[in-house]
Formats: structure tokens, sequence, C-alpha cells
């Protein structure tokens, strides 16, 4: 099986390079049809890169914009500006072939592994789907690829022929990452990828997940609201808020040390299972607002606790600290 | 510490299916004081929310529902209550919180209305004095603003607040027992933390008993006092957290706290798991539930079903060799 993975040599330049990508959605502020629109920043302004055979965690809660980068970027929603280069093609301006050549060599996969296999398919089927799809080989050698990959993913070869229904979530989810592996991706975008599933199956699947990096040189971008899962998972680290990346870097040294206040708060609403020592905690007022408030001033302002006047009235800029973490924050 | 005010023994749940027979709970007894909260944790399918559902008889005997053993509370048993009876004792003596507080909510009524109805149908009191004690159980339970969330539809809330609310209507007659079976598993951390601790606070201030459900063991040691651990339908392992967290005594406890991940344990390059998954209940093997996950089985453990060991005062755990695992967790408990 000769792969474009392992014949490209290992380099530093990144496989994926995103730059300042936003997408905007027009909604109307008073529900109505006909009402004013108003602009919906759902990711603004969003840049990173991620080498090959490494892992960019995106943590933020439910309107962080975390899926809307993930989908963006591989165009599954066209983004509103910005630029994506993918192994140094530019993914905005594919069409036709080179698109649909993109579409094999960058996979996601998705949280809910109950939705997303089509319960009407055997297993077997939906794994072969990609190859059929990108004219993969032919109808053995489909099957063969089919066996191997579910060996990979630690699946008897007789789950082939069994319906989704048959499988548990953790089964489920093996099979949901061997269909966005079998077309020998190079990137993976998992979005909630481990959420739904239990602690023990989680682990399983974030070991099975680094095995396959190691294996195949895959970059990951790794979604998620679980801070402590990006820490077993990430080389990098992007906190994303209300649309924006409020801080970034070095997974472990960004969780050691978390230069902005929402980081910080995150970070102390992971459940520590310490009984013995009353720990300080910084419990968050309030809600996440909507990505459409905030105009002026830092977005996390308002629930922030040290918030000052500066705060609200200038948006703070994304910038690198000395330690080589970047924050926007004012107080940074 | 204070009185029981619920005491369940040897409670089973039997669910007819294709298969026959299938207790869903098997032979569960625990007893729950009075201002206590008692988790019960473990994975999907391993009986927890059956139990708590249990409780307040949600599943209505029939055909294909059985229940077995007893459930003790005010002197009486709850299993032997008409469904009459039991109706009145929910939401007013016992009351229960769900995962999803939007389906918990009727979409169509305002927060006031589903307030008030619960109030009213357990309390003879007027209209505006119903109305008082919505307005008082909201700013209870941290509402912003209660007068005008009266008027709100559940469509018009962040899902925190919902949750809010529905904890409102839980506690709005003063239960003396409150059930929350994963109340924040759908809810954002930040918020899940703010949620967490207004049950803790409701439970002290109010000394009302909760039973908490959850998978998630670091999220459960900063509220309860005592755990219950459950697989396939028995509890394997119950203590104080402090026993539980420092002298784990069930392989599978073990398991669930070696591969919880967590912020401040070793960073390993593989992480531990338990494995296999959950077997079907359906598949319940003879001898001891977790035997074909655990890396401790002896023959004894495949051919008889271990018996509850007493180990100190509260805590007790359902294994063959608990006195042989190694001494000490290998890096930190959970």
């Amino acid at each position: 099986m000769s792969t474009a993975v392992n014949t490209v040599p290992p380099d530093t330049a990144p496989v994926l390079e995103v730059k300042s990508l936003s997408k905007h959605y027009r909604v109307s502020t008073n529900g109505g049809l006909l009402g004013a629109k108003r602009t919906l920043k759902a990711a603004e302004d969003v840049s990173f890169a991620v080498p090959r055979g490494r892992t960019l965690g995106i943590v933020g809660e439910s309107g962080s914009g975390k899926s809307t980068t993930g989908q963006a970027l591989l165009r599954l929603t066209e983004p509103t500006s910005g630029t994506v280069t993918f192994d140094g093609q530019d993914v905005l301006a594919m069409k036709g072939a080179q698109l649909k050549d993109f579409r094999r060599r960058a996979q996601m996969v998705f949280q809910d592994p109950y939705s997303s296999l089509n319960p009407r398919k055997r297993v077997g089927e939906t794994l072969a789907e990609p190859l059929a799809v990108h004219r993969i080989g032919d109808r053995a050698g489909r099957e063969d690829k089919v066996m191997a990959i579910l060996e990979k993913m630690g699946l008897r070869p007789d789950f082939a022929y069994r319906y989704p229904h048959e499988l548990s979530g953790g089964q489920r989810q093996r099979v949901g990452l061997g269909r966005a592996l079998i077309s020998e991706p190079e990137l993976v975008v998992c979005d909630e990828a481990v959420s739904a599933l239990d602690v023990s199956v989680q682990a399983q699947i974030l070991n099975l997940l680094s095995d396959l990096q190691a294996e195949l040189n895959l970059a990951y971008v790794f979604i998620t609201h679980d801070i402590s899962v990006v820490r077993h998972i990430s080389n990098d680290l992007m906190v994303m808020y209300l649309g924006r990346v409020v801080e970034t870097g070095p997974t472990q040294h960004v969780i050691a040390n978390p230069a902005h206040p929402y980081t910080k708060a995150l970070i102390s609403a992971v459940p520590t299972g310490n009984t013995t020592t009353a720990r300080e905690r910084t419990v968050l007022r309030g809600d996440v607002p909507s990505a459409m408030n905030g105009e002026t001033g830092c977005p996390f302002a308002p629930r922030c606790p040290i918030a000052q006047d500066i705060c609200r009235e200038q948006a703070p800029q994304l910038r690198p600290l000395d330690d080589g973490s970047a924050a926007a924050c004012h107080f940074a | 510490m204070t009185r029981n005010v619920l005491e369940v023994k040897e409670l089973s749940t039997w669910f007819g299916t294709e298969d026959g027979q299938i207790a869903a709970v098997d032979r569960v007894s625990f007893v729950l004081k009075q201002g206590e909260v008692l988790s019960i944790v473990g994975e999907s399918g391993c009986g927890k929310s059956v139990t708590a559902q249990s409780i307040m008889r949600l599943y209505e005997e029939n055909g294909s529902v059985a229940y077995d053993g007893s459930i003790l509370y005010d002197g009486a048993d709850l299993l032997d209550h008409s469904p009459a009876r039991m109706a009145k004792l929910r939401g007013n003596d016992i009351s229960m919180i769900f995962q999803d507080p939007m389906s918990a909510l009727n979409p169509v009524f305002t927060i006031g209305t589903q307030l008030t109805e619960t109030i009213r149908a357990h309390r003879n009191v007027s209209r505006g004095e119903a109305r008082r004690r919505a307005i008082e159980v909201l700013n209870a339970v941290g509402y912003p603003d209660p007068e005008t969330g009266l008027r709100r539809y559940p469509h018009e809330l962040s899902g925190g607040m919902r949750q809010r609310v529905v904890i409102a209507i839980a506690i709005a007659c003063e239960p003396k027992i409150l059930i929350a079976d994963e109340p924040t598993t759908a809810l954002d951390v930040t918020i899940q933390a703010q949620i967490v601790e207004l049950i803790a606070t409701l439970a002290k201030d109010r000394g009302m008993a909760v039973v908490f459900i959850s998978h998630d063991l670091g999220l459960l040691a900063e509220v309860s006092h005592r755990v219950a651990v459950m697989y396939l339908g028995q509890i394997v392992e119950l203590g104080t957290v402090a026993e539980l967290f420092s002298q784990p005594a069930h392989p599978y406890t073990r398991g669930l706290m070696a591969s919880a991940l967590t912020l401040t344990g070793p960073l390993t390059h593989r992480l531990t798991t338990i494995a296999g998954t959950v077997p079907a209940i359906t598949d319940r093997p003879t001898g001891c539930v977790f035997q074909d996950r655990c890396a401790y089985t002896t023959t004894q453990c495949r051919s008889q079903e271990p018996s509850t060991t007493e180990l100190t005062g509260d805590h007790q755990v359902r294994c063959w060799n608990h006195d042989q695992l190694p001494a000490v967790l290998e890096g930190e408990p959970a």
C-alpha cells in the first residue's frame, strides 16, 4: 500500500495553515423573516498551523466557534474570509477534481456515533463508501481494505456484516474513525469525537487515536469542550470564546500557566476529584452571551472577574507573550 | 450522623424482554441520611437511572415490569403505595431532575405556569400565594430577575437557566429527597460548576437529602458525602468519598478512577483503560458481574457471586479478591 504520507519526509512545514479565518452569518434580530439583519460572527480572525504528526486542540464552550472553525477549514461551510492552505495548496480556491482530492485527504470524525452512521448500511458498506466515492481500488481490493481497517480499529472481521444498532457507542466511534481513515487522509478534524463516550471507552479511543497518529503521521485538529481531554492528546492548545481565539500556546504550558482569565476559569471548572483540600475555584457568573453582542470591547468582559473600564471600551488583540504562548487580554 | 430518610433494601427491578425476565437493578441496598448527598456512579447501562426511577416508581408495575425488595420512606414501603398515593409523593416528598432541561420543561407554557402548577398541585394555596412562592424559589436557585422570569418560555432561556428552573420546580414544595440524574451532563463546563454548587448549597441549607447520579467521578467527589459504584445493576462498592478515593477496594472503581482524565495527574503516554465494554444486561455472567473485564478474575469469580464484605464502618465491597489487590494505585488516585 503506497501512501503519500509514507513517502513524504518529515518536514516542519505545516500540512494545514489557517490565516484570519472568519465565518459570519446574517441573522434577523427579532426572529421574524423581514426583521433587521445583523451579523453573527461565529468565528472571527482565527489563525493557526498544524504540522504533520501533531495535534492542535481547540477548546471552548457552546457558541465559542470551535465547530464552525473545524467545518470552515474543511469547507463543509464556506468561510466568509481568510485563507486555508493545505499541503501548499489554497483550499478556498479548489474546484472539481482538486477539491475532491482534498476531501479524500482531509477527513472529519463527528461527535455522535449514533447519528453519524447510516442505520440501514452494514458497517462494511459504510467503510467501503469512501473508497467507491474516490474510486480507490477494485471490488476485491476494497474488501481487503475494509478488513484491514477493521483490524486496525480493533474490531473483529465479522463486524463488517453488522448494522450500527448492533454496536456499542465505543464500537460505533471506531467505525466512524475507520471511515475517516480508510481513504488514507493526512488531516483529521475530530469534533467532540470522544465526548459521547463513557470514561473507560473514552480512554480506549484516545489511545487508538495516538497509535494511529504515530503510525500514519496524521495531523489532528481536535475540537472539544473538555480541557482535560486536550491535555492528553494535543501538542498545542487554542482556547476560543465567542468566535475569537483568546489564548494559544503549547498545551502543557498553557494549562500550567494560563494567561487569560477565561482559560483560568475553564481549568478551574474541571472537577479535580480532590476531596481533602478545598480549592479555590473561579466559578464564572452568567452564561455565554450571543456572538452578536459585544461589538465593542472584550467579548469576555461581562463574565470576567478582573474586567476594568478599558476592557469594555477596547477589544484586546491576540498578542504574543514572553513564554511562547499568546493571549487576547489587556492584563495578560 | 442523622436519621435515615430513605432505606432501600434488596431492591430489584425486573423488565420482561424477549429473552425473559431481566433485573436491570439487582438487589440494591443503601440508606440515605438527612441532608446527605449520596452519589451513584457507573458507566452507561449500569442501572443508575433505573435505580433512581424505581425509587420514584416511574415504571408502573404491569405485565412487563416488576419490583422486588422494599423502599422505606416515612415509615412505609413505597412499593406498597397505590398509584394515587405515589403521585402525591412525587414532587412533594421526593423530586427528580433530569439530564436534559429542554425536554423536562413544557415548551408551550411559561416558566411561571409550570412553577405555580406544581405548587398548586401539592399545596392548597391561592394563585397569588403560589406566584409569591414561585418567585421565592427562583430566587433561591439564583435566577436573575425572577418576576420577569415567570413570563418567559423555556426556549428563551439558556441551558444553564433552564436547569435552574427545573431545579426550582423540583424544590418548590420543599421535598425531603431530591434525585438528580446527570443534571449537568448537557451543560457547558463553566455552567456545570455553577449548577453543582447550587445543588450542594440547597442540600446543606434545606437539610434535603440528594441522590446524585453521575458518570463523572471527579465531579461527584466534590459534592457527595458517600458514593455507590454500580456495575450491571449491582452496587459493587459503597463508601464515604474519602474511603472510596483513598482506598478503592473494587477493581471496577479502580479502573474508573485510573481512566478518568485529569488536569493534575501524571501525564502518561498511554491512558489506562478498562478492557472491553459493559456487556448487555441480558448477558450478565454467572458469578461476579465484572469478571470479563477484571484483571484479577479467579475461578471462584466465574462460579460464585461475591458476597458483600464490610470493610470499615460505611465502606463495603463485593469482590472476592479485594484484600489481594495491589495496595497502592499506580499513579495518583483520580
